[in-house]
């Protein structure tokens, strides 16, 4: 009974089949596969070095959400700005300082404004206080870095500069940390834009990832002492000196 | 056709630049101060001591441009500056001189 009913719903199917575009096979290098004849090798799937990476939740997000923050946002008509609720001389650089750099990881607003500008006033009010706190700052920095994504990179290298030349010896004290923070540097430090003749306007915004780094790393041999070129050109090999030259 | 300099030769008295026009101002420092001032609320130097009960203003050192550093706002919180001009050209129009 079975049989009859599927030989009714089925129609009988033509056993010659009529040949179709030839299929070319693909196979990964170095494979026994790719050995085979007329079989084509695919190229090696990208290593993803300069692909973004997304960062955990910041300690800072965390933070400024639950108020722990002694710092209100203001605007007007000049822009936004950062109304300290405490005087920034009396606040504990050891605390503080690397939760703003920690939130230099931040896209969004207002995280992203809050620890820019905090990280600006921090550095341009905090002077002798600032040397002290630079080995708890190498993690935070190395995390922005490494996230890859453009617009953290360039606001982590303008911070960069700011903080080398914010207090005496900070520079010097750095060098020590190149090895955690130069090799982002070098990944990137030949991103520029050909445009020929044109006008690149990212220059003029100062968001030209290439220059942002040649301009950091001459910050960092100017102000990184006797020992600094040395370590920085063995990073960043590309990198020539701006002072021995 | 009499240049400026022959006009003074001839005439022998000095002749005064003439005045800018109305509402014209440019960057000073005394401006920059004032600009600083009246972003935290103030009028002028006079009116934030009346206000805030400061003795006086919080300046970066002469040789660091003297310009102010910290104001504290009337609703207690404070405001930062940098050592450097703030007030773009574009802001100097907006400063008030009272």
């Amino acid at each position: 009974m079975a049989s009859t009913v599927l030989s009714k719903s089925l129609p009988l199917q033509s056993t010659t089949k009529s040949p179709g575009p030839k299929k070319t096979l693909e196979a990964p290098g170095f494979t026994m596969k790719s050995t085979v004849k007329n079989v084509k090798v695919i190229p090696p799937p990208s290593a993803g070095a300069l692909s973004e990476r997304n960062s955990k939740q910041t300690a800072f997000k965390k933070f400024y959400d639950r108020g722990d923050f002694p710092i209100a946002l203001e605007h007007d008509t000049k822009g936004n700005k950062i109304a300290w609720k405490v005087e920034i001389e009396k606040l504990d650089y050891h605390h503080y300082l690397p939760l703003f750099f920690e939130g230099l990881c931040e896209t969004e607003h207002p995280y992203e404004f809050f620890a820019r500008q905090g990280v600006h006033d921090m550095l341009e009010h905090g002077a002798a206080k600032i040397l002290s706190v630079i080995p708890q700052l190498i993690i935070p920095i190395k995390n922005a870095l490494s996230t890859r994504k453009r617009q953290v990179v360039c606001t982590t290298l303008k911070a960069l500069q700011h903080l080398v030349t914010s207090g005496d010896m900070v520079g010097q004290a750095l060098v020590a940390y190149y090895r955690q923070i130069l090799p982002v540097l070098n990944i990137f430090k030949n991103m520029n834009l050909n445009s020929g003749d044109g006008i690149d306007y990212s220059q003029q915004k100062r968001e030209n990832i290439g220059d942002l780094i040649q301009e950091t790393l001459e910050v960092f041999e100017r102000t990184g002492g006797e020992d600094a070129f040395i370590n920085i050109k063995y990073m960043v090999p590309t990198y020539e000196s701006c002072v021995l030259n | 056709m009499v240049s400026k300099n022959c006009h003074l030769q001839l005439t022998g008295t000095e002749v005064k630049a003439p005045p800018p026009p109305k509402g014209t101002k440019i960057w000073t420092p005394f401006i920059e101060d004032l600009y600083r001032l009246q972003l935290s609320g103030y009028i002028n130097e006079s009116n934030y001591t009346q206000l805030s009960n400061e003795p006086s203003i919080d300046r970066w050192p002469e040789n660091e441009g003297g310009f102010i550093k910290k104001l504290k706002r009337q609703d207690g919180s404070y405001y930062y500056f940098n050592r450097g001009r703030e007030c773009m050209d574009k802001d100097v129009a907006t400063v008030q001189i009272k």
